[in-house]
């Protein structure tokens, strides 16, 4: 798929690699492009070689969690919007997500509506 | 106006003769009684005048007689001797006249003897004077004897002329009443026959028009009649008893071949030939059937008709005797009409009714078929069929495993070989139009149209080509718009494909579009089966593995009695499967919503996000028993909650047809109280109890004080229901965790939590059952709880 259209470029980071395709394939058919990483090596990776719009991150990664590879990727792109999502909802987490710049704070399991509308806002 | 019958204008006739005889009848009669009245009265006359001379001749002897007396003269006795002789005649004619007369005639002796004795007294004087001279008759005369007798003589004449004239009177009266009768009498007669006559020759004119009109009129329909017979659209054709020719109409003639002049009286086998269509056998002459038969008789079908100059035609007719006002047979009318068109029309029909069934079946070939190869092949053949091509080809587009399109084709009417050496058509100015899908390309003779030959190296067909001339050719597009093929059709000779098959072959290609975008909806489909069967497998191990665990949780917690040490555990098992189940669900719902719900696989993912979803409420059921939070109590109001919890399940009664009954101690208190969680407990009861009554029955909710006299007051919720009740040996088991009685849609989890809610609240919670009459739970909370007594466990 093309990159040109960057403002609809999507990365997706999980180690759930039945998640990844999950949402790789309803976003793709929402009209984004996406890439997904199984961790937060082959996220940075990503990063460093396209241009993302937003990011969804899990949270309970190893050994990088999301919201370390959260600080990480809007230290290299400050413009990215960024989705952490998780079924360990926890209040330190949830701060510490908004703190570091994060966009919105879903859980697992995800709503798929309410995921989609989320994104659609905002990529517009 | 209504015709005059013949027998009233003869009776009226009839009685104007009869009048006028009646009254000649009586003008005769009254002329005869005048006639007599008159011949009476001249009688009547003749005797007075007689009478009258009688006296005269008496009187001319009286002076006669006394001139003799008196001179003696011979010569005066001539007079008296003449009177005397005279008077005979008269009596003799009085006699006669009187005959029919008795009065008179019985006065006649009378004068007689009354004229002989005057008579006599002269004769007597006359002898007297003869003899005894002059004075003798002096002495008469101057004695003046005998006046007696004549004065007597006098008056009975008089007196017989009286009655004479009496009698004569009363027949001139007679004869003039007669007179006025026969004058009325015939003049009343004369003016009602006169009446009459004038009747009966108004109704004769009336008659007379009448008729006049009725033969107009008759005229008129028998001109109209002519007029219909000849112009009618069938042939029409008479004869008469013995089959001879009696009249044809224009058509009959046109069809026959018989002019008018020419068929009348001829037999009708002459000139109405008929034989069966197909066996060519002379046909039974219809007249001679249905003059026998006295029947209407329809003929057979597929007669053919000869004609005088040997044209045959298929012909439809039928034949009825005519008859009579008494219904005698007097000949026979045939009609017939020549149906060559209509068979033409017929055959037309059946051709097209060929069409459609062939279309239709190809329409429902393509409609059930899936598989690309064979959808091509039955759409060539039978487009090849049905617009009379030689042979066809059908070019489409197929889509490979990864892909990519590449060009197949069908062939019909020529075998493979015969393409095989050409490769596939190139884009040449004959061929692009189909390819581009700019619609429908038919040419009468193509060798000869601007667009052919142009290419190199063939300029124009290949060496060894099948011949083409005409050339029919339509682009198959699908619904998206994408070009997905094109069907070819050929012939060698020119102009043999008309607009009809040039529509046929439009329709057939729509179809042909549908059917493969059909087979390229069922190629995906076939890859999405094989996603949904992994994510099937999947769900499947998940749950074999999750009930596993939990039946060896159970066992663990049963036997270790360890329950709330293993609450941990559970939580975060149970929190592990939410995120499979959510994958699993994604996909499911993912999958669905790209099927149309008629698809049969769209069931079968439905049922996939359902069973998910009630692993997802299980493992919400398990997260909530093991949910550490503790109550977060309140003084609440214990009628509203037990009102809002029946609410919830307000729906579920209903549908289940179950009576709620509702009792509250109006002195309940309020309880310091978790109220959601309070809730909670009821709900799970209410839920058991509905559960334990599928078909029906009632629900009891009473809430009341209970005051004991050993022990502290406790406020009492009782939910009691009709249902199956409980075996004894289970009761003691059913606040343990996972025990069940809906094995399928519970974990055995609900009145655990209720135990341990109750509990946590410092109440108690109590069940008491008899199978197949019902269960009663009973939730006892204490009332004087302080906030400070909550165990936060």
């Amino acid at each position: 798929m093309s990159e040109a259209n960057n403002a609809h470029s999507i990365l997706i980071v999980d180690d759930e690699e039945n998640l990844l395709v999950l949402l790789d394939r309803i976003l793709s058919k929402e009209g984004y492009a996406v890439r997904t990483a199984h961790d937060s090596h082959q996220a940075l990776d990503l990063i460093a070689n396209h241009q993302f719009r937003a990011a969804i991150l899990d949270i309970k990664m190893f050994p990088i969690d999301g919201v370390t590879l959260l600080g990480m990727i809007k230290a290299r792109v400050p413009a990215i919007r960024v989705v952490m999502i998780t079924a360990y909802p926890t209040t330190d987490t949830r701060a510490e997500s908004m703190q570091k710049g994060a966009a919105a704070y879903l859980t697992k399991p995800l709503d798929i509506v309410e995921f989609k509308r989320v994104l659609r806002e905002l990529t517009h | 106006m209504k015709q005059i019958p013949n027998q009233i204008l003869m009776a009226v006739l009839a009685s104007i003769v009869g009048l006028l005889v009646t009254n000649a009848w009586l003008g005769y009669e009254n002329i005869e009684q005048m006639r007599q009245g008159s011949l009476a009265a001249s009688r009547n006359r003749s005797i007075i005048v007689a009478l009258e001379n009688t006296i005269s001749l008496v009187t001319e002897a009286e002076s006669g007689h006394r001139g003799y007396l008196i001179t003696g003269e011979p010569e005066y006795l001539e007079p008296y001797r003449k009177a005397l002789a005279n008077i005979d005649g008269q009596i003799k004619f009085l006699e006669h006249a009187t005959a029919n007369n008795p009065v008179q005639r019985t006065r006649i002796p009378e004068l007689k003897r009354r004229l002989e004795t005057r008579i006599q007294q002269l004769q007597q004087r006359v002898e007297a004077r003869a003899s005894e001279g002059l004075d003798a008759g002096r002495q008469a005369i101057l004695l003046n004897r005998g006046k007696v007798e004549m004065d007597d003589l006098r008056q009975h004449v008089a007196e017989m002329v009286r009655i004479e004239s009496e009698i004569r009177d009363a027949s001139v009266q007679r004869s003039a009443r007669n007179y006025n009768v026969a004058l009325s009498s015939s003049l009343i007669g004369d003016a009602v026959a006169m009446l009459m006559v004038a009747a009966f020759i108004y109704l004769l004119g009336r008659h007379l028009r009448e008729r006049k009109r009725t033969e107009a009129v008759i005229h008129e329909q028998r001109e109209l009649f002519r007029t219909t017979i000849s112009s009618i659209g069938d042939a029409v054709l008479t004869t008469d008893t013995d089959g001879r020719v009696k009249s044809l109409n224009r058509i009959a003639q046109s069809l026959t071949g018989w002019p008018e002049e020419a068929a009348l009286g001829q037999d009708l086998k002459t000139v109405f030939p008929i034989v069966n269509e197909q066996t060519n056998i002379p046909a039974e002459n219809p007249a001679a059937r249905v003059l026998r038969g006295g029947t209407i008789v329809g003929l057979a079908n597929h007669t053919i008709l000869v004609a005088r100059d040997g044209r045959r035609r298929p012909i439809d007719d039928s034949a009825a005797p005519i008859r009579d006002a008494s219904g005698n047979v007097l000949g026979a009318v045939m009609v017939f009409r020549d149906v060559s068109e209509r068979r033409k029309t017929e055959a037309a029909v059946q051709a097209e009714a060929h069409t459609l069934a062939t279309l239709n079946r190809v329409g429902r070939t393509v409609a059930a078929e899936l598989d690309l190869e064979r959808v091509v092949q039955v759409v060539t053949d039978a487009a090849t069929e049905l617009c009379g091509a030689a042979f066809g080809a059908f070019f489409y587009n197929a889509i490979g495993e990864k892909g990519e399109s590449y060009l197949l084709y069908a062939l019909s009417g020529a075998p493979r070989e015969a393409f095989e050496k050409f490769g596939t058509p190139r884009n040449t100015a004959v061929f692009a139009p189909t390819f581009r899908g700019e619609g429908l390309v038919r040419v009468a003779d193509i060798t000869k149209d601007p667009r052919y030959g142009h290419n190199w190296p063939h300029k124009g067909m290949p060496e060894g080509h099948l011949p083409v001339r005409s050339y029919l050719a339509a682009p198959v597009v699908s619904r998206s718009g994408k070009v997905i093929g094109g069907l070819f059709f050929g012939h060698p000779d020119i102009d043999v494909f008309t607009e009809r098959a040039e529509r046929i072959i439009a329709g057939i290609a729509a179809q042909a579009a549908i059917a493969i975008d059909n087979a390229y909806v069922y190629q995906a489909a076939q890859k999405e089966i094989e996603q949904r069967a992994r994510a099937e497998e999947a769900l499947r191990r998940s749950e074999d593995k999750f009930r596993r665990q939990a039946e060896e949780l159970e066992r663990q917690l049963i036997a270790s009695g360890r329950l709330v040490s293993v609450g941990e555990i559970t939580a975060s098992m149970a929190h592990e499967f939410n995120n499979p189940l959510g994958i699993i669900l994604g996909f499911a719902e993912e999958v669905r919503s790209e099927l149309p719900p008629g698809d049969h696989n769209h069931r079968a993912l439905l049922i996939i996000e359902e069973e998910t979803r009630r692993c997802q409420k299980i493992i919400q059921e398990l997260l909530q028993f093991t949910r550490s939070t503790g109550p977060e109590p309140a003084w609440t109001n214990i009628r509203e909650t037990v009102e809002k919890s029946l609410a919830l399940v307000a729906n579920h009664l209903y549908k289940q047809k179950i009576d709620l009954h509702m009792g509250f101690d109006v002195e309940f208190p309020q309880i310091y109280i978790d109220a959601k969680q309070l809730e909670q407990v009821l709900v799970n009861l209410y839920l058991n109890a509905i559960a334990a009554m599928p078909n029906g029955g009632n629900l009891w909710v009473n809430t009341k004080i209970d005051l004991p006299i050993d022990g502290a007051p406790t406020g009492v919720i009782e939910v009691k229901d009709t249902g199956s009740g409980i075996e004894p040996h289970d009761l003691p088991k059913i606040f343990e965790p996972f025990f069940t009685a809906k094995k399928r849609t519970g974990l055995g989890l609900g009145l655990s939590v209720c135990e341990r809610i109750v509990k946590n609240h410092g109440g108690r919670i109590e069940a008491a059952s008899q199978p197949g009459e019902g269960t009663q739970v009973t939730v006892h909370l204490p009332v004087e709880r302080k906030a400070a007594m909550f165990d936060p466990g």
